[in-house]
């Protein structure tokens, strides 16, 4: 036990002294930030020029209203939107200008030319307004143009046929369809955050599951390539040195996971006074949804089962292979069993009772992802959450077994990859 | 007290033979060396005394009791893949695996302090694995393996990869620590240092010992007819000569078998008459004939 415990030091120990352990400390929640700031920040910009149009009106009824709707104001307190009105008798003229206002759009003097033909009032003509531009990709723009001349021509449209704009505008007024989310305690408002969380707890599991395992598998794989292990076993059993290994990885992911947690509850809570800083409002700023006690709880008994099972799993295989591309291939079926549950996860998050649902949540190599998000939502009942834990002790406990076997073969076997057959024969006379 | 007993080992893999009959016993206090060409089976038999792999048939003892990790760790033992964890400094490679051999840290401390300086490693010990020379890397893993001061040191190749100074270093370690009790075995094909070192040896090739016992008996065995013979001239004659079971021309030395029932001296009298003769010795054989000798008369054989 005690030399066991040395090879969890070392193990863990080694890991923490790397760069790249407290790089991934620091920069991982300033990442997160990120996410959330740097869109909001963006879009916060004001531009710092205005934007010029030729507009040609053949309605002669539209474009002021349409101004109108287009106020946004640079930083400088200027209109953004900048249309140049030039009348012309007709289409043909329109054609006989295009080449000279295209040069100019080409040389940059002005953004585009609008042109509004003069039937667009009339809904039976099926008219189209057209923009001439560079900016084609801008899509903001485009939408902001097509959503104040269809705001325009609505108006024009009502007026002509007699209508008083203001009381349409009153009796159109949507109504909001507010949700409760009743649980035991009878009913809570849900803003949505249910179902960021169910899929901020799964997507965490199956990062720190398929990050933590692979660092076991590579660990596993370095001893053996470096000749070490055939050293250590002849102080300790191998299987003690692939148990310290996986403790030691462990011990490294709960407290990075730890201080992550940690961190990300402190960003939350000062929010406010960090979203000024950046000049962003802070409602904004999305809150970290509230976590119950008893869904944390489930989340770290979830986290601890799923990366035993398939560390050991990781551990296994790495003993097996004799070299990282081996690795990539034989891993295939670890990746894809721990992908599934991310693909179906919008199907349960959805419909968290459904039969698919339930499966997968009592599965032990789904359940470590399912389980809790599926707990975010609906309250599955006390007999599934039981039998799911059963279930995935049952599973580590064969997983453990079968990987010792393997393990101690497979780590001091050097210059050729074993084959299935030849994994099989160690599991039945090991 | 035999130290080690191998009785009757056999170990296949696939369709090869890699060792099979194999007796051995070793004394308490003994050097012993494993010989034998490439791919011979040492490393195997080695690896089975480790219980890194087990064999098919037969029996291992170590300190009479059958192996097993609590006595392993009283064994010092130095692989022949070397490698150590690249990454971590060497004190602290060398703390970790004294810890796992059960030693404590005031201990540790202690001998650490020693064998660094014995080894001429003492400057280097805050550096990482990575940074040493292979042979610099080869000593720390030595120091690995005597730590813990075991009464049985089995070391696989020990001497490759090292310098003529490192290596003389390395044996008069082993001497010293042989003379303070400790039972070592180990392999080489450096007939040189067998020679020197070793009290008792285990020739073995193709999974098979072919040659087995205390050194003096067997140099005894084959010294009787063993002429070492230094002249200038040409010595073309003795080729097929009927006195002569098999010479080896170095050009201006020569080591010559002669046949069980030649006498010597009817021999000197004739190369007298033929060459000019420096030097002309009757010697045992060295090591180093026996084993090609040996190993390619099983070759005829087999052939």
């Amino acid at each position: 036990m005690r030399r066991s415990w040395v090879v969890v030091r070392r193990e863990f120990l080694t890991r923490v002294k790397t760069k790249g352990f407290w790089l991934g400390l620091i920069f991982f929640p300033i990442f997160i930030v990120a996410i959330f700031i740097i869109p909001i920040w963006i879009s916060s910009l004001k531009l710092d020029k205005s934007l010029r149009f030729v507009a040609i009106d053949f309605s002669g009824q539209v474009l002021d209203r349409m101004e109108a709707f287009l106020s946004d104001t640079t930083r400088s307190g200027k209109r953004v939107y900048v249309f140049l009105r030039k009348n012309l008798p007709s289409p043909a003229a329109l054609e006989d200008l295009k080449p000279e206002l295209n040069e100019m759009v080409e040389n940059k003097e002005i953004d585009g030319y609008l042109v509004i033909p003069a039937g667009i009032l009339d809904p039976g003509r099926n008219e189209k307004a057209q923009l001439y531009t560079k900016k084609v990709t801008d899509f903001i723009l485009l939408r902001r143009m097509e959503d104040a001349l269809n705001q325009a021509i609505q108006i024009k449209r009502f007026e002509r046929s007699g209508i008083d704009v203001h009381l349409v505008a009153q009796l159109m007024k949507r109504v909001d369809l507010k949700t409760y989310k009743v649980g035991p305690e009878g009913e809570e408002e849900e803003r949505g955050g249910t179902f960021f969380l169910a899929y901020v707890l799964a997507l965490a599991l199956y990062m720190g599951i398929l990050l933590y395992g692979v660092t076991v598998m590579r660990a596993v794989l370095e001893e053996k390539s470096n000749r070490v292990a055939e050293m250590v076993v002849s102080s300790v059993r191998p299987f003690e040195l692939m148990s310290g290994k996986i403790l030691g990885v462990g011990f490294v992911a709960v407290v990075q996971f730890s201080i992550w947690a940690a961190t990300m509850f402190v960003l939350s809570e000062f929010r406010e006074p960090m979203a000024q800083a950046f000049g962003v409002s802070a409602s904004a700023v999305p809150a970290l949804p509230s976590v119950p006690l008893d869904l944390a709880v489930y989340f770290v008994i979830y986290f601890v089962l799923g990366f035993l099972l398939y560390s050991t799993m990781y551990a296994a295989l790495g003993s097996t292979a004799d070299s990282e591309q081996e690795l990539q291939q034989l891993q295939t079926p670890l990746i894809f069993m721990l992908v599934l549950p991310i693909l179906l996860l919008s199907f349960v998050i959805r419909t968290p009772d459904a039969t698919l649902s339930v499966v997968l949540s009592i599965l032990p190599f789904t359940s470590p992802i399912i389980m809790p998000a599926r707990m975010a939502v609906a309250r599955p009942p006390v007999v599934e959450i039981l039998s799911s834990i059963v279930f995935l002790l049952a599973a580590l406990l064969v997983m453990v077994w079968l990987a010792a076997k393997i393990y101690r073969v497979g780590i001091l076997m050097y210059g050729k990859r074993a084959s299935l057959q030849e994994i099989v024969k160690w599991v039945r006379y090991g | 007290m035999n130290v080690l007993e191998i009785r009757n080992v056999n170990k296949t893999f696939g369709d090869v033979r890699a060792v099979q009959n194999l007796q051995l016993e070793v004394e308490e206090g003994q050097i012993y060396g494993l010989l034998g060409p490439n791919g011979a089976g040492k490393t195997t038999t080695i690896r089975m005394i480790m219980n890194i792999i087990l064999p098919d048939t037969g029996e291992i003892r170590i300190f009479g009791q059958p192996v097993t990790l609590e006595l392993l760790r009283s064994v010092g033992y130095l692989p022949e893949e070397r490698g150590l964890y690249r990454k971590m400094k060497v004190k602290e490679v060398i703390r970790f695996f004294a810890e796992l051999k059960g030693m404590d840290r005031s201990q540790i401390e202690k001998e650490m302090k020693h064998w660094l300086e014995r080894l001429d490693l003492l400057e280097w010990q805050e550096e990482k694995v990575e940074e040493l020379s292979r042979g610099m890397q080869q000593k720390v893993q030595f120091i690995l393996t005597v730590i813990h001061r075991p009464r049985l040191l089995i070391l696989d190749e020990p001497f490759t990869g090292l310098d003529p100074v490192n290596t003389d270093l390395l044996k008069d370690i082993l001497l010293e620590m042989n003379r303070q009790g400790a039972t070592i075995i180990l392999s080489t094909h450096l007939m040189e240092q067998v020679e020197k070192m070793c009290d008792a040896i285990c020739l073995i090739n193709r999974g098979r010992a072919v040659l087995q016992g205390p050194l003096a008996e067997i140099k005894q065995r084959y010294g009787k007819n063993h002429v070492l013979l230094e002249y200038d001239g040409d010595a073309e004659f003795l080729d097929g000569h009927p006195l002569v079971e098999k010479v080896s021309d170095f050009g201006r030395y020569m080591e010559i078998y002669l046949k069980d029932e030649a006498d010597p001296q009817t021999f000197l009298r004739e190369l007298t008459s033929q060459v000019e003769i420096f030097r002309f010795e009757l010697a045992e054989p060295s090591l180093h004939e026996i084993f090609v000798d040996t190993v390619r008369r099983m070759e005829e054989q087999h052939a």
